[in-house]
């Protein structure tokens, strides 16, 4: 399998004495390639968190998190970095994932940068194209579009680092269902063309039955009873534009 | 709550007014700050100590005359200036620098760290300085370097503080989270991403920190516990205190300092705060690190004044007595661009109208991140009435001005909004309504239920006060039987053991229970009229169902809800209106609607649910005949409707820009585009079922 | 209550911090220990007299000890009111202090409660309307009056007074039904310096307030803008104007001791003075804790209050620190 979440343990400091809250307990779960994985659940229960994890941006108390049998925590910096780097994340806001002083450009150009990898112009207009814009909108602030571009456009700064798997947290759930529409639409274009698999948290039943292959509550994901696992080998995909 | 201080002082105007960039603003600065700069240049001044004859007044040579020593007072006015100056920028830089470092250490690491630096910073902050610095200086040698490092010592903890909570909030921003998905190293995330955000707001605390330490400065000086080989401003009226000059009315020697004092921390006091409120404390309105860690959605309207201010302008103020729709063709503000005037008589006897809208338009002008100013037309032309009996459900998306409908229709539009057209309320012109009117009218007669998004609920009240208030202000029961009262109805929305949970805060209830107690906030009144705006956001599927349930048993003369939710709409409504950018498409009886929909934006909707499988590949299209007919612009056209164009580079799409923002907003995406569709087309009426659409033009 | 431990322990180390600037100050600077102890002037005297004497001398008070073992009995003396003795006014530190520190907290007390009843008050009312006409009035005088320092205004009433013969130029009243006469030009000095500050404190918060979404709800309910204003927007700008009230103190405290030295009024600010022209180190290091103490005190009375105020923190749900 893709990606593996073994009994991770996650909770925060609550408070001035840090009494630590569990969010999420001995939480299980297993990602095959080219497929979406649903996490459901309401608000408040751990859904972000768990995306946190998953994507490398905070640390789980304890388990592991495997990318093709591997630990994303394990390795010095540099091994850990890559590996960071196959599991991207799009965030429920649009607005605040770009910083508001950069243009889109160079928001789009910010992973290239960060791998020091060089991205030509034609590169960028084909992620962009990709994700169906032109290439008019780079020259703009995050403050001058659209919920429905700026979604699009985040896509397009992760397809520049050709990640394996994407967590979208509630991608849609500030877009107008129209907006959702073409997006979710987008999604599944992109899955079939490159592959990618998607963790894909919302709240929304309708939207998680016609986007995944399999959902999972979140609740249940914390009993260990309901481990789910499927396993299929999966090639390792490296960062080529 | 952000760190207080008397930052935004000058702040009289909305928020947003006086967003500048780095350049304008590093000018400002530098222009004020020069004449201060150029006196350092004079601290040292020979002629500032030589001797003549004391106790000259202001003559010949002697600009301000001498004082009790014989030193001309002019030459040591400058001399101290520059002392003065210089102790003033030193200590602030100190102290600037040691805050900044130790505020990023403290809020990017956390841990150990953080509660160090933060423990400590506490401690100095109890400290009272000039206590300090007399201790100070009586056990060391007196000097201005003392007093330097002394101030610095005490000032470092309010910019450590600073630094350290915007550090916290921006570190969780979904734009830092994601460089940090990637892998960005620290210094990436620091340098890169929050201290340009924070840079500005270091600038400003640096330079009230000159000012304050100035003022500091000066206070030790005047006691004698300064360098006594230096003059500084402050001792200068140590010597006018010690020499009697006060007394003795020597106006020449206490003034020029005090004057020169004042006049410098005035300065830098403006500069910090004008710097503070440009970017510090209040980003652009479009930025998402607007306020406070939030993340809004779009630009919120800013809420008018509690006091005094005068309710929102209209333009058109003419005085109807009529009741009859008139289209105002001496106005022309008041009619949308090219659109035909709907001359419609009212399809229902005027006594059982509650509310009828007529032509209402509402603008915005706002100033974006590139200083642009911009109007935003929220609504445009919006003809409505609400009818004795109806359910309605306005649907439409962010943006369509839904939200703004019924901040008209309640008389809560703010200060900056713009209004055109009319509306009646029961007959009667709201426009012409006092203040005390309107409140009167919100407390007995219309209900409204705003969205639960962010602080709906005054976090500091007990929910239950909060849902009595309306009774107790205005129908004077006592704080008791609120809460019994309160208890009642917040069980009624189907919150469990509601007698213990109505002392409970709002934020010790999750999003979904704060929903109902706005629910239950709206109900308290028996009011004839509700409005609801989006009673369903963010609520799980379970919580939904309870909402609806409670909107079905609702016994009210009329109730209209704004919502996305479809479901919600289906279930609820017998009128359904749908909305997009501030325009009225559709209005419709709710079967019809829902099983054929006239406009195509509709029907677009209604595929695009999840539930039908958002399998209809039309909404897909971006391809459509519009942009055949116009290749220049492909990137989809989900932007704002916007007056006063884009700033392209593109000439040819820019015309395109403005002439489509005249026609059907729906066009660039519309199946059906034709080309009449550049101009509006009017609400055409199919007996009950009205459509805003060339492809219908055919109706009554 | 974990809320309140913690800031209780805050403000215990912060007095802790104090007892430990004051040694080392005693301790650490150059120069025989001794003289900081004794005052210059005690020190002066003891040089005269035989070794065996001032041998003696150091025995009484430690100074042959561990610097540890001093430090404890340091603390433990303070602790029991024992601050050292001027050699300088002949008494015990504590004594000389006590009235002098009465005659500071006079003129400090009611000028914190007014300053912060006017300053509020007119900041809420100034914040509710921005751009009207008690913004456009007061803001400008407020700013005006916070950039002077407090001793400036202080002089300029001093000029005032001589010119008009009304009040007394300073110092202390003779006769106990003076008292207000003597009081009122320092005290209006910090009243409306103080004032101004707090002012722009509680506008600022207000303003910040108003855009929040409950204002919008409770207009909605038809409230008048009265309630709205004092009822729901000043009560949650009050737990961090009170915050800012309390640090402020200290900045009072401080800005009083000047104001003090203009009127000659006979209170901490005086005393500091003249201890600090006869280096009588024992009067200034026992003045200095004890001021520190009083602001570490109203600190923690603010935060106390803060905790009834504001009911996220009751419930331990502190928000953004």
């Amino acid at each position: 399998m893709l990606l593996e979440i073994n009994n991770v343990d996650k909770g925060y400091g609550h408070g001035r004495f840090h009494k630590k809250v569990c969010v999420l307990e001995n939480v299980s779960l297993t990602l095959d390639k080219g497929k979406t994985v649903g996490i459901m659940g309401d608000s408040g229960k751990g859904k972000t968190t768990l995306g946190l994890l998953m994507a490398g941006v905070i640390r789980p108390d304890k388990g592991r998190i495997l990318l093709n049998g591997q630990d994303i925590w394990a390795g010095s910096r540099k091994e850990r970095d890559k590996k960071k780097a196959q599991i991207q994340m799009v965030f429920q806001h649009p607005e605040a994932a770009f910083n508001p002083r950069w243009t889109m450009e160079q928001s789009v150009r910010e992973p290239c940068h960060i791998y020091k990898i060089s991205l030509s112009p034609q590169d960028i207009a084909d992620k962009m194209a990709r994700v169906g814009l032109g290439t008019k909108l780079l020259k703009r602030y995050p403050s001058q579009l659209s919920g429905g571009e700026l979604q699009r456009i985040a896509l397009a700064r992760l397809l520049t680092i050709s990640p394996s798997v994407i967590v979208l947290d509630e991608p849609t759930s500030m877009l107008d269902v129209i907006t959702q529409a073409k997006i979710i639409r987008l999604l599944m274009e992109i899955q079939e063309n490159t592959g990618i698999s998607f963790i894909f948290i919302t709240h929304d039943r309708e939207l998680a039955r016609v986007m995944c292959h399999e959902t999972h509550d979140i609740g249940d994901l914390s009993l260990p009873s309901s481990r789910v696992e499927i396993r299929i080998a999966a090639e390792e995909q490296t960062l080529d534009l | 709550m952000a760190f207080l201080t008397p930052a935004s002082v000058l702040e009289t105007g909305p928020m947003n007014k006086h967003s500048r960039n780095w350049k304008e603003g590093a000018l400002i600065l530098m222009a004020a700050a020069l004449p201060g700069v150029s006196i350092l240049f004079f601290k040292n001044m020979d002629i500032a100590n030589a001797l003549f004859s004391p106790w000259l007044p202001p003559g010949d040579g002697h600009l301000l005359g001498t004082n009790d020593v014989g030193q001309d007072i002019f030459f040591q006015l400058i001399s101290a200036g520059g002392r003065s100056l210089m102790v003033g920028m030193a200590a602030a830089l100190t102290a600037t620098l040691v805050g900044t470092l130790t505020g990023c250490v403290a809020g990017y690491y956390r841990g150990i760290a953080d509660r160090v630096i933060m423990g400590l910073a506490d401690i100095f902050l109890l400290i009272p300085d000039i206590p300090l610095v007399i201790v100070l200086v009586s056990f060391f040698e007196p000097g201005l370097f003392n007093v330097i490092i002394v101030i610095a010592m005490t000032s470092w903890p309010g910019t450590a503080r600073v630094v350290r909570s915007r550090m916290l909030k921006i570190k969780e921003y979904p734009f830092v989270l994601n460089a940090r998905s990637l892998g960005a190293g620290d210094g990436h995330i620091i340098f890169k991403h929050i201290l340009p955000h924070t840079g500005e707001l270091i600038l400003a605390k640096a330079t009230l920190a000159v000012a304050s330490a100035m003022l500091t400065e000066t206070g030790i000086s005047f006691l004698g516990l300064g360098d006594p080989c230096q003059v500084t401003w402050g001792s200068m009226l140590h010597g006018v205190f010690a020499g009697a000059g006060l007394i003795n009315g020597y106006w020449w020697w206490y003034l020029p300092p005090v004057l020169c004092i004042s006049v410098t921390v005035m300065g830098f006091n403006l500069a910090g705060f004008y710097l503070q409120k440009g970017w510090g404390g209040n980003f652009p309105a479009d930025s998402p690190l607007n306020r406070q860690g939030q993340i809004p959605g779009k630009t919120h309207p800013e809420v008018p004044a509690l006091t005094g201010i005068n309710p929102p302008v209209l333009i058109n103020n003419k005085d109807t007595q009529t009741l009859a729709p008139e289209p105002d063709t001496l106005n022309p503000i008041s009619k949308p661009h090219n659109q035909a005037p709907d001359t419609q008589p009212p399809s229902f006897p005027l006594d059982r109208q509650i509310f009828r809208i007529l032509n209402l338009g509402v603008e915005f002008g706002i100033e974006c991140e590139t200083n642009q100013k911009k109007t935003i037309k929220a609504l445009d032309g919006v003809n409505l009435s609400l009818v004795k009996g109806d359910r309605m459900a306005i649907i439409g998306e962010s943006g369509s001005g839904k939200s703004i409908l019924f901040l008209a229709m309640l008389g809560l539009l703010p200060y900056n909004a713009r209004m055109s057209g009319e509306v009646f309320f029961r007959g009667k012109r709201m426009a012409s309504f006092s203040r005390k009117h309107y409140q009167h009218i919100r407390a007995w007669d219309i209900a409204y239920v705003p969205q639960g998004a962010g602080n709906a609920l005054n976090p500091v009240i007990k929910v239950g006060h909060q849902i009595s208030e309306r009774m107790r202000i205005h129908g004077s029961i006592s704080k008791k039987k609120g809460m019994v009262m309160a208890a009642r109805l917040l069980g009624q929305t189907g919150i469990t053991n509601s007698h213990q949970r109505v002392h409970y805060y709002p934020h010790q209830f999750s999003g979904g229970m704060n929903q109902r107690v706005l629910l239950a906030m709206a109900l308290a009144g028996e009011n004839s009229v509700l409005l609801a705006d989006e009673p369903t956001k963010g609520l799980d599927d379970k919580t939904k169902e309870d909402v609806l349930n409670i909107f079905l048993k609702l016994n009210r003369e009329a109730v209209a809800v704004v919502t996305h939710d479809l479901w919600f709409a289906r279930q609820f409504a017998k009128t359904i209106v749908v909305m997009y950018k501030g325009i009225i498409l559709e209005q419709a009886p709710a079967d019809s609607f829902f099983t054929a929909p006239y406009h195509p934006y509709s029907k677009a909707l209604l595929n695009a649910l999840p539930s039908q499988g958002i399998l209809n590949p039309v909404i897909m299209s971006s391809h459509n005949r519009y942009a055949e007919t116009d290749p220049g612009d492909k990137h989809g056209g989900d932007s704002y409707r916007i007056d006063g164009g884009d700033d392209d580079d593109d000439d040819r799409s820019n015309k395109k820009n403005k002439e489509i923002s005249r026609g059907c907003p729906w066009a660039r995406e519309c199946e059906e585009f034709h080309d009449r569709c550049r101009h509006m087309p009017r609400l055409f009426s199919h007996n009950i079922h009205k459509v805003r659409c060339w492809c219908h033009a055919a109706g009554n | 209550m974990k809320h309140m431990t913690a800031a209780f322990c805050q403000y215990v180390l912060a007095l802790l911090a104090v007892l430990a600037l004051n040694f080392l100050l005693i301790h650490m600077m150059p120069g025989d220990p001794l003289v900081h102890i004794l005052g210059e002037e005690g020190y002066y005297q003891m040089t005269r007299q035989p070794p065996a004497y001032i041998e003696k001398i150091r025995e009484t008070y430690q100074l042959n000890d561990s610097l540890l073992k001093q430090f404890l009995t340091h603390i433990s003396r303070a602790l029991q009111g024992d601050l050292g003795w001027s050699h300088h006014h002949g008494r015990a530190v504590i004594k000389i202090i006590y009235p002098r520190m009465g005659w500071t907290l006079l003129l400090l007390i009611p000028s914190v409660i007014i300053s912060t009843m006017a300053g509020g008050i007119l900041g809420a009312l100034a914040g509710g309307s921005p751009r009207g006409w008690m913004d456009r009035i007061l803001t400008p005088f407020f700013l005006l009056i916070y950039s002077i320092p407090g001793y400036c205004l202080g002089l300029f009433l001093l000029i005032l007074a001589f010119h008009v013969d009304a009040l007394p130029m300073g110092g202390m009243p003779s006769v106990k039904t003076d008292m207000a006469l003597y009081m009122m030009m320092p005290m209006g000095v910090l009243v409306l310096h103080s004032t101004a500050y707090k002012y722009m404190i509680m506008k600022n918060a207000v303003i910040q307030e108003i855009h929040e979404a409950y204002v919008m709800t409770a207009r909605s309910k038809g409230l008048y803008d009265r309630d709205i204003l004092f009822t729901h927007v000043v009560k949650n700008a009050l737990p961090p104007f009170i915050t800012v009230v309390a640090m402020h103190f200290g900045f009072m405290m401080g800005g009083s001791l000047v104001v003090e030295m203009v009127f000659s009024w006979q209170g901490m600010g005086t005393l500091i003075y003249d201890a600090v022209i006869s280096r009588d180190y024992p009067l200034i290091s026992g003045s200095f804790m004890i001021i520190c103490a009083s602001v570490i005190l109203a600190n923690a009375l603010a935060d106390v209050i803060h905790g009834v105020l504001d009911p996220r923190i009751r419930s331990g749900n502190r928000s953004n620190e």
